[in-house]
């Protein structure tokens, strides 16, 4: 990210790539975090 | 980390936390707006949830009606399709999916809690939960809630004695108490089996309360996502007051069951009947007899008891529906009515000590238009439907009458 970063010469465009960075870090996170409860192994019902 | 680093991860998590707030308020007016598709729609977010679910029980007009697999077999009778256009003044909410028992059921009651005090709601039991030892590990960790068993083990309106019991049982299946670590602590804790119990008990008491807020973030937000991605179909608009044509439920209910199992003389649809005459005879044969024999002993009888301690203790009002055994298929293999009779007899015994209304229809067992495989066919539809209706407007008194009548 560093060096894709310093490849942006305009500040207020490396600002902005920056935080839309963060925000999908902080996202996934968050994502992750409350999508817990709604992940279960998939059952397949087979009775014999 | 750079001054503009630092503000660009200040701004994003502002940014973050208000797209977050903006997702939630959007998710609960969805919700909220199309509650009555939500309903209907038996969603896994929804039933792993319960947002959804105590919002339709705030609503006197729905019945939840809380089973298994059952609830998942397409069929024009099946309990919430038919009083979809509420034709006697209510809907049925389905939740279940295959693989749900009665510790799961017992769990998802326990984490309602106060929104079932005082309401009434259907269970419907399969006597497949009662042919294996105990609930497998897949079937258990396939429909298991955080959500819900925090919620049950922190639940006020019940007493240490049952979530001990909630506990124990649990503390078996331990690759779902994994899932979370406040629950990792809170199960052995409640069972005893730890140092300190008492302050674990309590320390992770406190962190499960806090957590649950945690949920009431994420329960909203991920059953809107699961309804917005998915097709619904249509709801019928409501036909209150209008009444059942029995007649023509039953002979629509027919028409289905001939094309559903191809005429065959056990009522198993089509699907199955043919895997079950690939299988190697003489193998199904000892596996299906043997499954029999797990009857008396199966752990699933504790299961059934705690789930009519927990409706008892939080003074919910169920209606206990039990499909009955499909004798017919299992005289053809050689069984008789000894081996399977004990599954009416101990659930008659324990539902007796509730004193909840209970309907076992034992007296159908031999009827392939009532039960298949392990779903109920349209017949069998018809009959849970008629007592669900009779139960909802308080008419249970009227039952026999009306089952004499059925078939």
């Amino acid at each position: 990210m560093h060096h894709f970063l310093s490849k942006i010469s305009n500040p207020r465009l490396r600002f902005a790539v920056l935080t839309v960075y963060y925000v999908m870090i902080i996202g996934a996170v968050i994502y992750v975090q409350l999508r817990e409860n709604f992940t279960t192994p998939a059952f397949i019902y087979q009775n014999f | 980390m750079s001054r503009t680093a630092l503000v660009a991860a200040g701004s994003a998590l502002v940014i973050s936390v208000a797209a977050l707030g903006a997702a939630f308020l959007g998710a609960k007016l969805g919700l909220s707006n199309h509650l009555e598709e939500v309903a209907l729609a038996n969603l896994k977010t929804s039933r792993l949830g319960l947002a959804a679910q105590q919002a339709v029980l705030r609503r006197q007009d729905y019945l939840p009606v809380l089973g298994s697999c059952e609830m998942r077999f397409k069929q024009l009778n099946r309990i919430d399709n038919f009083f979809a256009s509420k034709p006697t003044g209510f809907r049925v909410e389905p939740i279940g999916q295959g693989g749900n028992t009665d510790l799961l059921i017992a769990q998802t009651c326990a984490a309602l809690g106060p929104a079932l005090q005082g309401k009434k709601l259907v269970v419907i039991i399969s006597p497949e939960w009662f042919f294996n030892p105990r609930a497998t590990d897949a079937q258990y960790a396939g429909n298991f809630s955080v959500e819900h068993a925090l919620a049950t083990l922190t639940s006020p309106l019940l007493d240490d004695r049952i979530k001990q019991r909630l506990a124990a049982r649990m503390a078996e299946y331990p690759e779902t108490l994994r899932k979370n670590s406040i629950l990792e602590q809170l199960v052995p804790a409640y069972k005893g089996d730890i140092p300190n119990a008492v302050f674990v008990r309590k320390a992770a008491y406190l962190a499960a309360v806090c957590y649950q807020r945690v949920f009431d973030i994420s329960d909203p937000l991920f059953t809107w996502l699961e309804f917005a991605t998915k097709r619904h179909p249509p709801i019928p608009a409501p036909l209150t007051g209008s009444g059942i044509d029995w007649r023509a439920a039953r002979e629509k209910g027919e028409h289905e069951f001939q094309r559903m199992t191809e005429g065959n003389s056990l009522g198993i649809r089509k699907s199955i009947w043919k895997k079950l005459q690939a299988k190697d005879q003489s193998r199904l044969h000892a596996f299906e007899i043997s499954s029999l024999k797990n009857i008396s002993t199966t752990v699933e009888w504790e299961d059934f008891a705690i789930l009519l301690e927990v409706l008892r203790q939080l003074d919910a009002k169920p209606l206990i529906l039990a499909m009955p055994i499909n004798g017919r298929y299992f005289q053809m293999l050689g069984a008789d009515k000894q081996a399977w009779e004990v599954y009416y007899s101990r659930l008659r015994e324990a539902v007796a000590r509730c004193g909840f209304p209970f309907y076992d229809f034992e007296e159908y067992e031999n009827d392939p238009r009532f039960r298949g495989y392990d779903d109920l066919n349209p017949e069998g539809w018809l009959c849970f439907d008629k007592v669900a209706d009779a139960f909802y407007h308080d008419r249970l008194s009227e039952v026999p009458e009306i089952l004499r009548q059925a078939l």
